[in-house]
């Protein structure tokens, strides 16, 4: 081989031996590559990242809402059946469908997640001794199986309990009235919700009733005295009656269905709007913005605890027991049975000893009482010395709302709250939102003579009702509703109060919308959540059971959509607390701690002492052979030209 | 004769009561506080508290609401379905010899230092070990303790014929728990005037952390998940054990202060007793004499002695108690309270009595409510002799410990010394001359006294059981000669602990007895050593047992024989049938502790040869030796040549002359270089280690 040194030729062509020992080195690297990825590669189960895209974009453009009926009753008397009735309801619902939407016009008002899906879809029937003729929208869902959701006819028809109700509207009758409706149309409609019925009376109707009464009975007092509607009738008020179901009625001047104006139709409209759709607490102007991610107390799977406790400050004093089981069946247990289909709670009780409060209270003369003032209530639970909690709920993730009965000390009796305008709270209670509430209950006579009562009291069920009747109307709070149902005399609205299980089937509808809403948007959100946080993180390892988990969620949260669309409530919220529940079971999976142990600076410390001395040397081998390669082979080059 | 049958009909009806007794079930809950004061031969003073709430039975008496019942706990009893539980905290070690072993407030409340959890649960069998994982997560959330390590199945064992349980059992220990304040409080939340009134008020954190001796102990019955027995109700008992020294007092005269000091409440606590809690059904605080002490003092007081009262007149009748007045005598004076009823122990079977292998002992008991702030309870002893007294022992005393050396084996040594003292020993002593003396304190066909051992050791201590030596006195025997039965779980590793249940049967005359049995250290990887390896790991004490013996204390009124059941739940706990307990020490074994920043080193290092590997062999396959020779012959002399290889020629001196010399060797140079250079830093690193 005879090789010319420096910027001579050269006479043979270079060797490749080396150079292909060389890339042969980098190429077994190179096939080695993807050997050591898949071999340090952590476990990762797939996540249907793009199905949760959708869900989450859907939920943003299209939020999960729930169908309402809206079914109002003209009650009249026989009328000659004509042609044009059927036009006439046709009126009627769209001057009604008009109303409700100039109402939602003004949407900013509400909390939108509690609404009706697009208003209300109106019904109008004509309940008349002789016709029963029900508006082309009610005939048309006849057909498609859904008449069961609508009331029969013959109200007008029935007995003189109605009329001899009807005529007597004291808030007791109202109570009888109500239940005459709900056995009346019972079983004849489904009792799932999202189907609301106004009942009509007009005034006509009420004095043709009341003068066959009298025509009817020998002994009148003075009938229409008793009849407040009569007289204001004239003032043009129309009386407006919410009941504990899910059916309202008004009694009134022009609501019959000749004399049916754009007056009773927005009167209508509102009605249906303020409560049936958004829980009667937008009464008029005083209207309350609520925060729009107003949540309620309830955890992720739909649970909370109510844990009542008594709490007897100074046991030395006096030592009071409750009859708590009789309090829970009679008064507790038909309200978790109402709240169920959206809220399982579960009940719970203790007795506490020894538990002062946090703040003290000063003895103010005027109102005889020992007064905490309102800006002190924040600090009035003494965390110290309430052990409130409870086992229970540490085993899982569930809510828990205390309710605590205060009994103070015989030196601080009676013990009064004050509000903030000075006066003296009635309920003589307090809300903490989230935390539960608080009633302060004075032992009756503890400002009389000092007792010697140190031995046990056992609060009777009758002493305990006024304290429940305020627990529930602070759970009601708690859920964000109005503590009482609404009684309001401007625009002459009355409520029937659900006394048995402290919520109306109504309100219980809009509570389950807006959870139902709530539930679906926050599996939304914690689901991406979880693969914007899979995605940044690349190391974390992912369990088969969180992508089952997301998998199950997404399918129910589907499932929740459908319900939603065919108007089913109770699937509608099963599934969407499934959703949820599963999600957030997916986010907190405890496997994905293991992260923690194993960051990226860990590898990165590992592999360099390998990779950056060997990759080194590679790259200068590879660098100088192949330059060599070049520089040798343009000489050979030059070679054979010379010798051209 | 005729009088020892209407005794024994006595007693016989006595315990027939009780046994209807101890299954009374409560109408209504009940609350009772009681403090047991018992003065120690060593000087200290054992405080035990004792706190029972009883709730009837669920199914007649509705279900959830509870007055003083802590809900935390009728949660816990709900959810697992306990049937028994016991947890103890513990701090220091009870000392058997001097303090006590046979008695039933001892045999229950000496426990092994730190945490020791067992519970009986009454859920279907492939449930259990969820459910025992589950109840460790929820206590030590309650008791703010690392309980939950004894989730672990590696840990926890299944002991097979203790205990004598319908449900399934599950034992753990953690001897390494810390015990403070932290677990008190929540502790004392589950009683329902926590520290506001009552004997809870004694509770001086700083003084009974101090002590010598301190055990929190929960124990839990429930007769509601009783499939086949009775349907009973819940009872919670909460204890508090501890043996103090009281703080100096002045008073104690210069020849008393080496073995007694003077005590009261006020110098045990710092505090005194002003009133019980509101809520309990009963609170006493009892006074209890052990026998051997009121023998002393009744030798003492045959002695002439005569001593004005300083605090109270003529002794009253009722403070005489087999010739010895309880309250002023010239062993003690008790100060501060009169006591308001005395109790003698009833002995426990007919030959007890007949042999009066015991002085009975006596109890003092102080109704808390009769006392308050203007005039608070402040009992205490103020000795006048010196007296020493030795308690009821049981028949052995234990002792285990390891041998060996090194971090690959050893042995568990397990010795076991007779006391003395023992009454057990009576037996003994029969000789065949008197044939009559055959009535022993142990049962009939007995012949010889039984020990059982439970032991639990954790798997990285690997027991080889066919190493099991017995010696007895010196002589080894074949453990078939001894053992009545015996039960042996091998560990798995990482999954269950090895368990040795075994019952032996010695001889009445052997003093020692002695087992033991080898081991192999295991290996623990990286990750399972706790955050201080260095200091070794804890092997949870053994437990021994002698079944022969039971602590059942009965006390009546004195100078009737009988006839007398006090149905508090004090007397109901000392009533309890239970096995003389007596737990080992606790051991400490050494594994090989690794040098944790070791995997990294060994990453590096390896990581280090291969990268030098891989560029030597790069260098070496592509290096053109023949080339390099030409090229270094043209550029001789000038700046080409490497200057690191003109150092080194010049350092090989003379023969670097010759410039076709050098030109040969350096590449070889190179080579050797690297090499050399890779050799250091390997033996730098294998060094550091």
């Amino acid at each position: 081989m005879e090789v010319v040194v420096g910027r001579s030729t050269r006479s043979t062509p270079p060797g490749r031996k080396r150079l292909l020992i060389t890339l042969s080195v980098v190429l077994s690297f190179l096939l080695g590559t993807p050997l050591w990825w898949k071999s340090t590669e952590v476990y990762r189960s797939p996540l249907p990242f793009a199905a949760i895209e959708t869900h989450a974009n859907q939920v943003a453009s299209l939020a999960l809402a729930l169908p309402c009926d809206l079914h109002v009753i003209f009650v009249a008397l026989p009328i000659p059946p004509k042609e044009e009735d059927q036009q006439h309801l046709q009126v009627v619902v769209d001057q009604i469908q008009q109303q409700i939407s100039i109402i939602l016009a003004h949407k900013e008002q509400f909390n939108s997640s509690e609404s009706c899906a697009s208003g209300f879809q109106v019904h109008v029937t004509l309940d008349a001794e002789n016709v029963c003729l029900r508006s082309r929208s009610a005939a048309g869902d006849q057909q498609n199986n859904k008449v069961a959701k609508f009331w029969p006819c013959g109200l007008a028809t029935v007995d003189s309990d109605l009329q001899e109700l009807l005529l007597e509207s004291s808030s007791d009758d109202d109570n009888l009235l109500d239940e005459f409706f709900w056995s009346f149309s019972k079983g004849e409609y489904l009792a799932t919700g999202g189907c609301y019925t106004v009942v009509l009376f007009d005034e006509d109707l009420l004095n043709i009733f009341s003068n066959e009464k009298l025509g009817e009975a020998t002994v009148v007092e003075v009938g229409n005295q008793v009849n407040p509607i009569s007289k204001e009738g004239k003032g043009k008020r129309r009386r407006r009656v919410v009941g504990k179901y899910r059916h309202a009625w008004m009694l009134g001047p022009e609501l019959g269905i000749l004399s049916f104006g754009r007056d009773a139709a927005s009167d209508i409209a509102d009605l249906a709007v303020m409560y049936f759709s958004h829980g009667g607490r937008l009464s008029g102007k005083d209207v309350v913005v609520e925060d729009k991610e107003e949540s309620m107390p309830l955890s992720a799977d739909g649970k909370a605890i109510l844990s009542f406790s008594l709490l007897n400050a100074e046991p030395s004093d006096w030592i009071f027991d409750w009859a708590f089981e009789e309090v829970e069946q009679r008064f507790l247990q038909p309200l978790v049975e109402a709240l169920w289909p959206f809220a399982h709670l579960f009940v719970e009780s203790q007795v506490l000893y020894y538990t002062p409060k946090a703040v003290q209270s000063h003895w103010d003369a005027a109102l005889q009482s020992h007064v905490v003032p309102f800006k002190q209530l924040p600090f009035f639970v003494n965390a110290n010395e309430w052990h409130l909690d409870s086992s229970s709920a540490a085993a899982g993730r569930s809510k828990l709302l205390h309710f605590a009965i205060y009994v103070p000390a015989a030196k601080e009796c009676p013990l009064h709250l004050q509000l903030s305008t000075g006066r003296i709270s009635q309920t003589n209670g307090f809300t903490s939102p989230g935390w539960g509430g608080i009633i302060v209950w004075n032992p009756p006579g503890c400002l009389g003579s000092s007792t010697d009562n140190s031995t046990g009291h056992q609060l009777s069920t009758k002493e305990l009702e006024p304290l429940i009747g305020v627990v529930v109307a602070q759970l009601r709070t708690l859920f964000g509703l109005p503590p009482t149902v609404l009684d309001d005399s401007k625009t002459d609205t009355f409520g029937v109060p659900a006394t048995a299980r402290g919520f109306a089937d109504w309100e219980v509808d809009v509570l389950l919308r807006r959870r139902a809403v709530m539930d679906v948007h926050a599996s939304a959100s914690t689901l991406a959540s979880l693969s914007r946080l899979v995605s940044s993180l690349p190391n974390m390892v992912i369990m088969d059971e969180i992508g089952d988990q997301v998998t199950s969620s997404l399918t129910a949260a589907k499932a929740a959509r459908e319900h939603a669309i065919s108007g089913a409530y109770h699937a509608t919220a099963d599934a969407a607390r499934k959703a949820r529940g599963l999600a957030e079971a997916a986010f907190f999976q405890p496997s994905i701690m293991s992260l923690l142990y194993f960051p990226a600076e860990h590898q990165l410390a590992i592999y360099t002492p390998f990779f950056v001395p060997v990759l080194l040397h590679m790259l200068v081998a590879v660098i100088k052979e192949s330059s060599r390669y070049r520089r040798e082979r343009r000489s050979y080059l030059r070679g054979l030209q010379n010798q051209d | 004769m005729r009088k020892l049958v209407s005794l024994f009909l006595a007693l016989a009806l006595v315990f027939h009561v009780i046994r209807v007794q101890s299954q009374r079930l409560t109408e209504e809950e009940e609350f009772s506080e009681d403090l047991l004061l018992r003065p120690l031969p060593d000087g200290k003073v054992l405080a035990h508290f004792l706190f029972t709430n009883l709730l009837p039975p669920v199914k007649s008496h509705g279900h959830h609401h509870h007055r003083l019942f802590p809900k935390a706990i009728y949660q816990l009893v709900q959810k697992y379905h306990i049937q028994q539980m016991e947890l103890s905290f513990t701090q220091g070690r009870w000392d058997y010899q001097r303090w006590g072993a046979l008695d039933p407030i001892t045999s229950a409340n000496a426990k092994p230092i730190g945490v020791e959890l067992w519970a009986v649960f009454d859920v279907p069998k492939d449930k259990v070990d969820a459910t025992w994982r589950n109840l460790t997560h929820a206590l030590s959330g309650l008791f703010c303790a690392s309980i939950n390590f004894l989730e672990s199945p590696a840990i926890v064992a299944t002991p097979g014929l203790q205990r004598g349980v319908s449900g399934y059992l599950r034992y753990g220990a953690l001897p390494r728990e810390a015990v403070c304040t932290e677990n008190l409080t929540p502790w004392l939340k589950l009683l329902p005037c926590r520290d506001k009134a009552g004997l809870t008020t004694l509770l001086e954190r700083p003084r009974i952390y101090n002590g010598h001796y301190h055990s929190l102990r929960i124990h839990l019955k429930s007769g509601e998940f009783n499939k086949n027995g009775p349907e009973g109700g819940t009872s919670l008992r909460q204890s508090l054990t501890l043996v103090l020294k009281p703080s100096k007092s002045a008073v104690v005269p210069e020849r008393l202060k080496s073995l007694h000091s003077n005590w009261s409440l006020y110098l045990l606590f710092k505090k005194s007793l002003v009133g019980k809690c509101p809520l309990a059904s009963s609170s006493q605080v009892h006074l209890e004499l052990e026998g051997s002490l009121v023998k002393g003092l009744q030798n003492h007081a045959t002695t002439e002695f005569l001593f004005i009262s300083l605090w109270f007149d003529v002794a009253d009748e009722s403070q005489i108690v087999d010739k010895l007045n309880v309250v002023d005598n010239p062993g003690y004076l008790l100060m501060n309270a009169l006591p308001n009823r005395i109790l003698k122990e009833i002995p426990k079977s007919e030959w007890e009595e007949e042999q009066s292998v015991h002085v009975p002992c006596l109890l003092l008991d102080f109704e808390v409510q009769d006392y308050s702030k203007a005039y608070p309870l402040n009992v205490g002893l103020s000795w006048r002799a010196p007296i020493a007294w030795v308690p009821r022992q049981g028949p052995f005393r234990v002792t285990r410990f390891l041998t060996g050396s090194g971090n690959e084996r050893g042995s568990i040594a397990i010795v076991l010394k007779a006391n003395s003292e023992s009454y057990l020993r009576s037996c003994s002593k029969f000789t065949p001359e008197n044939k009559d003396a055959q009535v022993c304190a142990l049962d009939e066909g007995a012949s010889g006294i039984d020990v059982t051992i439970f032991e639990m050791v954790p798997w990285y201590v690997r027991l080889y059981f066919h190493t099991l030596k017995v010696v007895l006195d010196g002589q080894q025997v074949a453990l078939r000669d001894v053992a009545k039965w015996m039960r042996v779980s091998p560990s798995e590793d990482r999954k269950s602990p090895a368990v040795l249940e075994m019952q032996l049967q010695v001889p009445y005359n052997t003093s020692v007895i002695s087992l033991t049995v080898e081991f192999d250290k295991g290996y623990l990887r990286i990750d399972e050593h706790p955050p201080d390896a260095n200091r070794g790991f804890d092997l949870p004490s053994a437990l021994f047992t002698f079944p022969q013996l039971q602590t059942a204390r009965s006390y009546g009124f004195v100078n009737t024989t009988a006839n007398a059941v006090f149905d508090q739940p004090f007397f109901q706990t000392l009533l309890e049938e239970q096995l003389v307990q007596i737990y080992s020490e606790n051991l400490l074994v050494h594994l090989a502790t690794p040098d944790f920043s070791m995997p990294y080193n060994v990453i590096t290092f390896t990581m280090t040869v291969l990268a030098l590997y891989f560029g030597s062999l790069l260098n070496v396959l592509r290096r053109r030796l023949g080339e390099e020779e030409r090229l270094q012959a043209k550029t001789t002399g000038s700046q080409h040549a490497g200057k690191l290889m003109t150092l080194i020629s010049k350092y090989f001196g003379k023969r670097s002359d010759s410039k076709h010399n050098v030109q040969t060797r350096t590449p070889l140079l190179k080579l050797v270089l690297i090499i050399s250079v890779a050799a250091g830093i390997a033996i730098y690193y294998i060094l550091g280690l």
